[in-house]
């Protein structure tokens, strides 16, 4: 009895320690995760470094359109207003300087350090990774680089002083001033054209590379970044974060380089850069024979590009083209056959018919960039004050705006081009605008290389007017201004180069009693620059907040006057 | 219980009865009797003639033979049951029933891996028996539980049919998961929600920290034992339990009608020639002609007379060797809010089958050698057409009813869904479109199977080890099909749309513990218990898809294979989140002859949460109790004081229920829908998929711990009719566990930190009193509680973590927030101070400067006050503007019987919290349907000191104030019923139980909030925000009638 007692003893013995074996050790208590990677063995391989650097690219078309570099300039500028319908508050706040409300920036100012957080991981653990040549860990440095650089100068441009992120801990930073910015900015450039390879754009292997940052870009990057801090912060070089500086000579150089040596070039006649020219049904483009050049042209040197495959809410924004959307014409009753080739969209941005009156009939530009709504050459039947459209001027921008084609031969139904183009099984009108949004063409470069002085200034001029049949001019600051403003409007430019110009009082100039319709009604429209904002947005409040004071408002926006009402 | 006597202590009881019954004499009688409970006979109870020593013991049918004196009253008393006396009157045969004891001493009480007499618990623990549970007729047990648990605060999380419950033990303690810790029948994480009211056998709760710390590491929060029916030796009993119900809305808040709402925006500024220009067809005609009144988008979707029933039956038995308990249930509850016409019948059911069992295997010489037992559940809920969405200000179908447009009919001539209004504001829509196109046609379905097994070995008496293995099996799937929609210009869909999913898995626990009773000096009793335990959670995978364009236009053929276009799939596979924990645990339990009694408490506990060397926790506790009615100087009060006990404790617990993984940065892939891919080259359709780092790491994450000291008091008086239970406690959770709300310029989602500290204090106690008038028993139970919570510190710079933007309506700043030396998720906005009646009030608003405070009001805005006196409106002139939390919250129940009737009232109330309430998107939809209050607005000096100007300035209703806040105290009364047992009018049933009663649920609510339903559950997804209404799915006003019967 007492020797079966103790043998059951040790039977809970035995099982005792068979459950504390179990436990003793760690092991059972390491889980692994079976869907994601982590820091502690990411990134390793190049096939990891460039996984990330896609993550880096994915960003660009991640700011809500309403709070992006591109949408806010275009708004702000002298060259046209608001728009949209009466519950569009934010876009006709923007226009006049104005808060819909104070976290009106929140999704996009997120979204341009979502790209600086990426970009400080992966530039942080470049020496993490196992590279085959030096020419493949250069390829992605350069890349990823620009990336920083480009999402930095966006948020500069846009508010001003921004803290200055260059590690991936979580840390709670003031404004950082310009000078460090820049600095950053111009070094990550600096090194990007030192560290991309010098390959044409002949050369490229478009069919995998196209939209990749090359070193071409870098260097009319570095151009548009000296204009502007030297314009708006009037100095003489750009910093760099050794101490160094950047001179006008160098700018000079690179962008001499790029112009000579990228191989990119002006494509034959302007209106093929833009997707209107595609639709041989528009009498416009049949009587000027022209025929599109499609996405990643010569000309372009440096582009947003959008896809054929957004097919769900969740990811219309960063897929699409939603400028084209913002900026399409808003609510036919009468359907937008007869606003052929021109589709449906919010109507923003509608164009200041200053900017129509001040452009010369003879240059081609004009209608080729600005439609005229109740032109019946253009359009059939254009119905005023769809869907409540305020700001309504009659004028809009042909070059980002949705584009149709007729859906048969009946030509009774549209559909958008890019069904034909890219078959899209076409669920929404939302997400249908695929073309790539151009953030550097070349003309731009060639003015950029004029207004710096380069050696073949007058021939860079000469060469952007030859292209739309103008002669030439003397390449004056003047001549260029003009220039830039009918060459490149609607581009996303003209509100930094007044700017940097010290021209923003031609924003209230130009924008001073114009007559519009507001809903239907006629109206007036004046809109007056707030010179105490520098031109600056407001940051979200959410932000300033959260930093318990360590972030501070911009200038010109502390308080409740500035709200739209 | 002590139903079961050895042979030999019956034959000396006999010999006992014999010698007794030769008291003989000639003003005696000779009565015979049974005593019994229900069908059960009562074996070797104490019979005995009162204020004699004439007395016998129940043989073993329970029948006894006494000779008494006329008139003579009898005295039966057997342990378990209270003591009752008969008077024999001219009877000569007794059927003597005996009623358990439902609070005498000898009750146990759970505590975590054994019981313990609840005379000799130390701790915070509150008891609710499964029969207390049941006559509330809830769907769910935690609804039960709510007027019967002080110091639980539980309130409904959306209130749709199948939703859950939010539980919170005394006071929210962690902006992380504040869950309490379910075990049932030994097994962790539990599923409350899968349970049966029936199935239940009792709940106890374990509040104090000394309590709750054998559960070391996921007990801060507290825990929740639930038992299900046990089987008991005896005669088979079955039970079956059933109810049906109709439920309707209790309250409609009223909104405009076509007319008033035209007048009002005509007041904001848009005349009628807008209207005219803006709405289609004849409506406004219509409206003017007063042949349209306008849509009431309320009674639209208001379902009448819902259905609800359950059944239920329950078995209970056993013999010698084994014992068992079976129940089986049937749920259906249709909703009170949803689609009149419906492709899929809006219908939640539940099955649940429960088999309990236990065996002895090897009994020898009186010792169980060997015992082996298994509980199991299963589970089905089948919830179909229940998509309708309550909550947020987005999907929430109950604000689209509040919001929805008046002018909108909800037909066209054709019978179709009329057309949204998007002349007058693109973006609206067909509130029952909406809710017909996009959320009804949907079934969702989840499967579970729970259950262990386990082995007790007794090699000798007072050793007991136990070894038990738990499992849980949960499935899922679920269907959705979304027609070819047009909402509106910017919400449509031209392809149909089919979603699928299922996924399954599997979490299992191991725990041995070591039992050990020992007496040391004879009556130093001491229990000691060591054990061992391992989890392992997330083992199981998820698939789901969706796909567009199907061949069929139907719910009953929305199957991906049904789709052939491959051009619109999305597709999700992945594991569950997997997790584990290890701990070692003791406890010393010490009593000294029932009088003082002390425990000790010590837990080790792993987990696979945090980093190595941040995994183990240690969670001790200690207690002690004193019966003071125990002691001999207490004799002389014991004639009204039954029990006196006073009790202390402190301990800690843990915290670790966390998303996996947070100590590492984890690098998220991209897919289709989190858009880490771009598109090099020049095919527009391809994607190059990328990867980037998703949260920030932190790898010193840590147990998040509560310490908390209780002191305690449970005592009964004049012969336990009265019971009076108090508590006050400190609990301080120290780490916990939070993501920040991270800044923007971290570039990816913030890190999980210990981000603070948070007290909170309180009070409890209960009261009760059960006695009997003539022949009308009655009882009356309340409880109340009181807890204050104040936050201590917060782990960052700043002392406060602001809740989410835009929670009241778009374009709003954040509403709540938790911030040092506030309660946790406090309402922070602005406090107004009236309306401006005129020019001057404006003009005289001035700083000490004289500058005017708020130069671009105008007569009718509101008056926001410059708290700093800063001489403008911003965010520092926040401040506390409300409290979600309630200071009180209290329950009562009411207990009549009168010979076949019975009928109980139960009430449950809060009192001291506000709630946020916004039926309308005051920011940016200006065409909302507005509640009548706005025909109040001001509208010209001293129209109004409350409600601005309809044409007033933005910031009125943007900037967050006291405006939304409105006082959520309230008193509902939610259970009155009736019950009539025809048993006791027609004792000749063959039956011992058969009750027919009815229910009426939630018939009264007391309170002067304005919105639908003061019991608002809704959170903004954050488990520390509460109080919210934004339109909510309330509480149904149920009408049920229902029978018991006992066999």
């Amino acid at each position: 009895m007492i020797l079966k007692k103790s043998r059951k003893m040790k039977k809970i013995l035995y099982l005792l320690i068979i459950a504390c074996s179990l436990m003793s050790c760690e092991d059972f208590l390491n889980t692994t995760n079976k869907t994601k990677a982590d820091t502690s063995n990411y990134p390793r391989t190049m096939d990891n470094a460039s996984s990330l650097l896609t993550g880096v690219y994915s960003i660009l078309g991640r700011p809500e359109p309403l709070g992006s570099s591109f949408m806010t300039s275009e708004l702000m500028s002298d060259d046209r207003f608001g728009g949209g319908g009466p519950n569009d508050l934010t876009t006709r706040a923007i226009d006049q300087f104005k808060k819909s409300s104070d976290d009106m920036f929140d999704n996009s100012w997120k979204a341009y350090y979502f790209g600086i957080f990426r970009s400080n991981f992966l530039i942080s653990n470049l020496d993490k990774i196992k590279w085959d040549t030096i020419a493949s860990r250069n390829k992605v440095e350069g890349q990823v680089r620009f990336m920083r650089a480009y999402f930095y100068f966006d948020l500069s441009r846009m508010y001003g002083e921004i803290p200055l992120v260059t590690s991936t801990d979580a840390q709670n930073l003031p404004k950082s001033p310009a000078s460090k910015t820049y600095a950053l900015i111009a070094s990550d450039l600096k090194a990007s054209i030192e560290l991309l390879p010098s390959v044409k754009y002949q050369d490229m292997n478009l069919k995998t590379d196209l939209g990749r940052v090359t070193k071409w870009a870098a260097e009319a990057m570095m151009a548009r970044v000296f204009l502007f801090y030297t314009g708006y912060y009037k100095t003489e070089t750009l910093p760099l974060t050794d101490g160094g500086t950047i001179t006008k000579q160098q700018v000079v150089d690179w962008i001499s380089d790029c112009i000579e040596n990228s191989g990119h070039g002006l494509v034959d006649d302007f209106r093929n850069i833009w997707a209107y020219s595609y639709v041989q049904d528009y009498n416009y483009t049949a009587a000027n024979g022209l025929s599109w050049v499609g996405d990643g042209s010569k000309e372009t040197v440096f582009a947003i590009k959008y896809s054929a495959t957004a097919n769900d809410w969740n990811s219309t924004q960063q897929k699409s083209n939603q400028y084209c959307l913002y900026f399409g014409l808003r609510g036919q009753p009468l359907g937008f056959k007869n606003t052929f080739p021109f589709g449906i969209g919010w109507g923003f941005g509608t164009v200041n018919p200053k900017l129509w009156q001040d452009w010369d009939d003879t240059d081609i530009r004009k209608k080729g960039s600005i439609l005229n709504a109740l032109d019946k050459t253009e359009l059939k039947t254009y119905v005023k004050g769809g869907d409540n459209l305020l700001d309504e001027t009659m004028y809009w921008n042909k070059k980002y705006i949705p584009i149709n084609v007729w859906k048969d031969s009946t030509k009774t139904t549209v559909e958008n081009f890019s069904y034909k183009l890219y078959s899209m099984t076409g669920t929404d009108y939302q997400r249908d605008n695929i073309e790539d949004l151009i953030i550097i063409r070349f003309s731009d470069v060639l003015l950029m290389a004029a207004e710096l002085g380069a050696p073949n200034a007058q021939n860079y001029l000469d060469k952007v007017r030859a292209r739309v049949g103008l002669a030439t001019v003397p390449v004056t600051l003047d001549n260029i201004k003009k220039e830039r403003r009918f060459e490149l409007a609607f581009e996303g430019v003209r509100y930094y180069d007044l700017l940097r110009w010290g021209d923003a009082s031609l924003i209230t100039t130009n924008q001073t009693n114009i007559p519009i319709y507001n809903n239907k009604v006629a109206a007036t429209k004046t809109v007056s620059f707030r010179p105490e904002t520098g031109g600056f947005l407001s940051i979200p409040q959410t932000e300033i907040n959260l930093s318990n004071g360590v972030l501070t408002q911009n200038p010109g926006w502390v308080g409740s006057d500035n709200n739209l009402k | 219980m002590l139903k079961v006597r050895t042979r030999s202590k019956v034959f000396i009881l006999l010999l006992l009865l014999l010698t007794c019954s030769f008291a003989f004499s000639q003003n005696k009688v000779t009565i015979t009797g049974t005593v019994r409970s229900g069908t059960e006979s009562l074996i070797g109870a104490n019979v005995l003639e009162k204020g004699t020593k004439t007395g016998t013991i129940t043989n073993l049918n329970g029948q006894f033979t006494l000779t008494v004196g006329k008139n003579a009253e009898i005295e039966v008393s057997y342990l378990g049951y209270e003591p009752t006396i008969v008077t024999v009157g001219n009877r000569t045969h007794l059927t003597i029933e005996m009623k358990e004891s439902a609070n005498l001493l000898n009750e146990v009480v759970a505590i975590g891996y054994g019981v313990q007499k609840k005379k000799l618990n130390t701790g915070a623990t509150v008891q609710v028996k499964g029969e207390d549970i049941t006559k509330l007729s809830t769907v769910n047990v935690l609804g039960a539980l709510q007027s019967q648990t002080p110091g639980v605060s539980i309130t409904k999380l959306d209130g749709k049919p199948g939703d859950g419950f939010k539980v919170t033990i005394r006071g929210l303690g962690t902006m992380g998961n504040s869950n309490p810790l379910y075990i049932v029948d030994g097994v962790p994480n539990g599923d409350i929600n899968l349970l049966n009211p029936s199935d239940i056998e009792t709940i106890d709760v374990l509040k104090d920290a000394a309590s709750a710390a054998i559960y070391g590491a996921r007990a801060s929060n507290g825990v929740i034992l639930i038992t299900t029916k046990q089987g008991k030796k005896g005669k088979a009993s079955i039970q079956y339990d059933g109810y049906w119900g109709w439920q309707n809305v209790a309250k409609k808040v009223a909104t405009l009608n076509a007319k008033q709402y035209l007048s009002v925006l005509d007041k904001a500024g848009y005349n009628l020639a807008y209207f005219d220009s803006n709405v289609p067809g004849d409506i406004l005609t219509k409206v003017d002609n007063g042949t349209f009144t306008g849509t009431d988008w309320q009674d639209e979707m208001t379902l009448k007379n819902a259905p609800i029933q359950s059944q239920a039956v329950n078995i209970v038995s056993g013999n010698d060797m084994s014992r068992y308990s079976f129940g089986f249930s049937y749920t259906s509850q249709s909703p009170i809010i949803g689609l009149k016409n419906s492709e899929v019948k809006s219908l939640y059911e539940r099955y649940t089958a429960r088999m309990n069992s236990d065996h002895d295997l090897i009994k020898h010489n009186g010792l169980n050698l060997l015992q082996f037992g298994e509980t199991f559940t299963m589970g089905l809920v089948n919830s179909s057409g229940l998509g309708m969405g309550t909550g947020s200000i987005y999907w929430n179908d109950v604000r689209n009813a509040l919001t929805g447009n008046p002018l909108l009919p909800v037909y066209d001539s054709k019978g179709s869904y009329h057309a949204a209004l998007t002349g007058l504001d693109y973006s609206s829509d067909n509130p029952l479109a909406e809710m017909d196109y996009l959320r009804s046609r949907v079934n969702s379905k989840s499967y579970s199977a729970r259950g262990s097994f386990y082995l007790t070995l007794q090699p000798i008496k007072d050793l007991k080890f136990k070894t038990n293995f738990g499992y849980a099996y949960n499935g899922w799937s679920s269907r959705q099909y979304v027609p070819v929609y047009t909402l509106n210009t910017v919400s449509f869909s031209k392809l149909d749309q089919v979603s699928q999913g299922s996924g399954n898995g599997l979490q299992w626990s191991l725990d041995n513990t070591l039992n050990y009773e020992f007496k040391l000096f004879n009556n130093h009793k001491f229990t000691a218990l060591i054990g061992n335990s391992v989890e392992k959670w997330g083992l199981g995978v998820d698939v789901s898809g969706t796909n567009k364009g199907s061949n069929f236009t139907t719910f009953d053929n929305a199957y991906l294979s049904n789709v052939s276009s491959i051009s619109n799939v999305t597709l999700s596979g992945s594991p569950w989140s997997e997790g584990g924990i290890a701990s070692f645990f003791g406890r010393l339990n010490y009593d000294y002859l029932g009088k003082y009694m002390a425990s000790v408490v010590m837990r080790a506990d792993g987990s696979s949460n945090f980093a190595s060397g941040h995994r183990w926790g240690y969670f001790p506790s200690v207690s002690a109790g004193w019966n003071i009615t125990e002691e001999p100087f207490f004799e002389n009060f014991k004639s009204f004081i039954d029990q006196l006990k006073v009790r202390a404790s402190w301990g800690e617990n843990g915290n670790c229920n966390i998303p996996t993984f947070r100590y590492l940065s984890t690098v998220a892939y991209g897919n289709a829908t989190n858009s880490a891919g771009y598109y090099f080259g020049t095919d527009k359709s391809t994607t190059t998929y990328g990867s980037y780092p998703d949260i920030i790491a932190n790898k010193d994450l840590k147990w998040e711990t509560s310490i908390q000291t209780d002191l305690g008091l449970d005592s009964r008086f004049l012969h336990n009719r009265l019971g009076f239970t108090f508590d006050i406690y400190e609990k301080k959770t120290m780490d916990w566990l939070v993501q920040t709300t991270g800044l923007a310029i971290w570039g990816t989602a913030a890190p999980y930190v210990n981000g603070g500290d948070i007290l909170n204090r309180g009070l409890e106690c209960s009261l009760s009193w059960d006695d009997k008038i003539g022949k009308v028993t009655y009882g009356i139970h309340g409880n109340a509680s009181y807890n204050k919570n104040k936050v201590l510190s917060i782990n960052n710079k700043d002392g406060f973590i602001n809740g989410a933007s835009n929670i009241l309506s778009t374009n709003t700043s954040y509403l709540y927030r938790a911030q040092v030396g506030y309660p946790i998720g406090y309402f922070r906005g602005y406090k107004t101070d009236g309306i401006f009646q005129n020019q001057a009030q404006i003009d005289n608003y001035v700083d000490a400067n004289g500058n005017k405070i708020m130069p671009n009001a105008k007569p009718g805005d509101v008056k926001f006050l410059d708290l700093n006196k800063d001489g403008s409106i911003s965010e520092t002139d926040k401040t506390m503007i409300g409290d979600p939390h309630p200071d009180v919250s209290y329950g009562i129940t009411l207990n009549f019987g009168y010979k076949a009737f019975d009928l109980s009232v139960t009430g449950y109330g809060v009192a001291g919290n506000q709630i946020a309430k916004s039926y309308r998107n005051w920011t940016n939809k200006t065409f909302d349907n507005y509640t009548t209050d706005i025909l109040g607005a001001w509208n010209g000096e001293g129209t109004s000191n409350r409600i601005p100007a309809v044409n007033g300035s933005s910031i009125n209703y943007s900037y967050i104030s006291d405006l939304y806040i409105e006082n959520g105290d309230y008193f509902r009364i939610t259970n009155i019923t009736l019950g009539y047992d025809l048993k006791k009018a027609i004792k000749s049933l063959p039956i011992s139980e058969f009750r027919i009663y009815g229910t009426v649920q939630n018939p009264f609510t007391f309170t002067k909030y304005s919105g639908l339903d003061p019991e608002v559950g809704y959170n903004a997804d954050q488990s520390w925000a509460s109080g919210i209404d934004l339109g909510y799915y309330q509480s149904a006003r149920t009408f049920l009638v229902g029978c018991n019967i006992k066999f």
